[in-house]
């Protein structure tokens, strides 16, 4: 086990609490309710993304869920019809705003839009998060920030991923990607 | 190139830079989540027809099991019990070992085909090889587990795997096998190590430990590790520079 390197890759960020706290906060509110409430309530149907080969429907993993979190999860989240949640959002000038695809999570589906200025990410909004379930409620409050965080800052070069953020906060990434990927 | 996929239920991504073959790439990550996916068909143990399920039957390991049970049962002798893939129901349970050992098998078939920079995150753990600009590591953000504003750091890193396991997004989801009862110590466990297999389960340890694990994992091939009490102060140690 080479030890050096490892120390010197370190970067203990002053106190270590204060990285990235700050300059990020509209991104912390959550407004999922405008969405939920127009969405139907289809339970574990699974939302399977529309973009390219991710082969989200390979979901024979959803027997190893586990057991601790996972048992009633889902049925308390709304779906929104994945084939509508994909069309490409309004467009002003030069920035465009599209609309990620619904993924769906053991705790209820998570979709995004995300706007684009000349070609650079600027915004991330939530459209949908898991709701009506304690867990997923608590998880998103705290997933969601940071991942809006996570992907502005990777276009600056300063996160590249993230240690720790799991089911939700992957989904969420993989809703944006999926906005990415139809901006082209 | 960048590939998101549900494995395990859960998404895993992973960020490819630099590779000079296009079609070889997509073909090398192809193979690499074909891996995980096959980890985890193999080690469910909610599939009736899994390894692990027949094991408790009674049919023999296959290589691949006799290799995550060994490596369970090292680091189970090695954490005095504390670390177990025997649930307090006395369920085999090895996904304590096989998320991040998948994981890491994943990243070498990566590396097996030619691929030199690349960061795969696996639901939250993380290897990564090269570097994604000249002269500058990965940059990893550990997710602050009470903060969802903050990160508890950004570690910087090369060749090597960041694990973190904690308590505030799968509930107690680990048991110190000392007891039976659910690990309560730590509120989350970070572990930086050469290889995705060792973070993993030493995070897990570590939360099954609770304090004493922090320093303890130090010394048992963890290059760096970070954790958050109940109390939600931030304790660390670093592997000792060898003498």
């Amino acid at each position: 086990m080479s030890t050096p390197r490892w120390r010197g890759t370190l970067i203990y960020a002053g106190s270590l609490a204060a990285m990235g706290a700050a300059g990020f906060a509209k991104f912390a509110v959550l407004t999922p309710a405008d969405t939920v409430a127009e969405s139907s309530t289809d339970g574990m149907a699974a939302s399977v993304p529309a973009s390219d080969d991710m082969s989200a429907s390979d979901d024979d993993a959803a027997g190893s869920d586990d057991d601790t979190a996972a048992a009633d999860s889902g049925q308390a989240g709304s779906t929104t019809d994945p084939a509508t949640s994909t069309d490409t959002g309004s467009t002003t000038s030069d920035t465009v705003t599209v609309v990620g695809s619904s993924v769906q999570t053991r705790y209820g589906p998570v979709q995004v839009s995300v706007t684009f200025a000349a070609g650079q990410i600027t915004d991330v909004q939530v459209l949908q998060v898991p709701g009506g379930h304690h867990e997923s409620v608590q998880i998103n409050a705290r997933a969601t920030p940071i991942l809006a965080q996570e992907v502005v800052d990777a276009q600056s070069a300063q996160i590249d991923t993230v240690s720790g953020a799991t089911y939700t906060s992957e989904a969420y990434a993989e809703s944006v990607q999926s906005a990415i990927d139809q901006q082209g | 190139m960048r590939h998101l996929e549900l494995v395990m239920g859960i998404p895993m991504s992973v960020d490819v830079r630099g590779a000079l073959d296009e079609q070889a790439e997509r073909a090398a990550v192809r193979d690499a989540f074909d891996r995980m996916h096959d980890a985890d068909r193999r080690f469910s143990r909610f599939q009736p027809g899994s390894e692990v399920s027949r094991y408790d039957d009674g049919v023999d390991a296959s290589t691949d099991l006799r290799e995550v049970l060994d490596i369970a049962a090292r680091f189970g002798d090695l954490s005095g019990g504390a670390f177990s893939v025997r649930r307090p129901d006395g369920t085999l349970d090895t996904d304590g070992v096989v998320k991040g050992w998948a994981a890491q098998r994943a990243a070498d078939t990566l590396t097996a085909a030619g691929l030199t920079t690349f960061c795969l995150n696996a639901g939250g753990d993380v290897v990564v090889r090269g570097e994604p600009e000249p002269g500058r590591g990965w940059n990893v953000g550990v997710r602050d587990p009470d903060d969802p504003d903050a990160f508890l750091t950004v570690l910087e890193v090369r060749d090597g795997a960041v694990a973190t396991s904690g308590t505030y997004e799968r509930g107690e989801h680990v048991w110190d096998g000392r007891t039976g009862q659910a690990a309560t110590g730590l509120r989350a466990a970070t572990v930086v190590a050469a290889d995705l297999t060792t973070a993993d389960v030493l995070a897990t340890c570590v939360l099954a430990l609770g304090l004493d694990g922090i320093a303890w994992a130090a010394q048992h091939g963890a290059a760096a590790v970070l954790a958050v009490d109940a109390d939600g102060e931030l304790v660390t140690a670093v592997q000792a520079a060898p003498a």
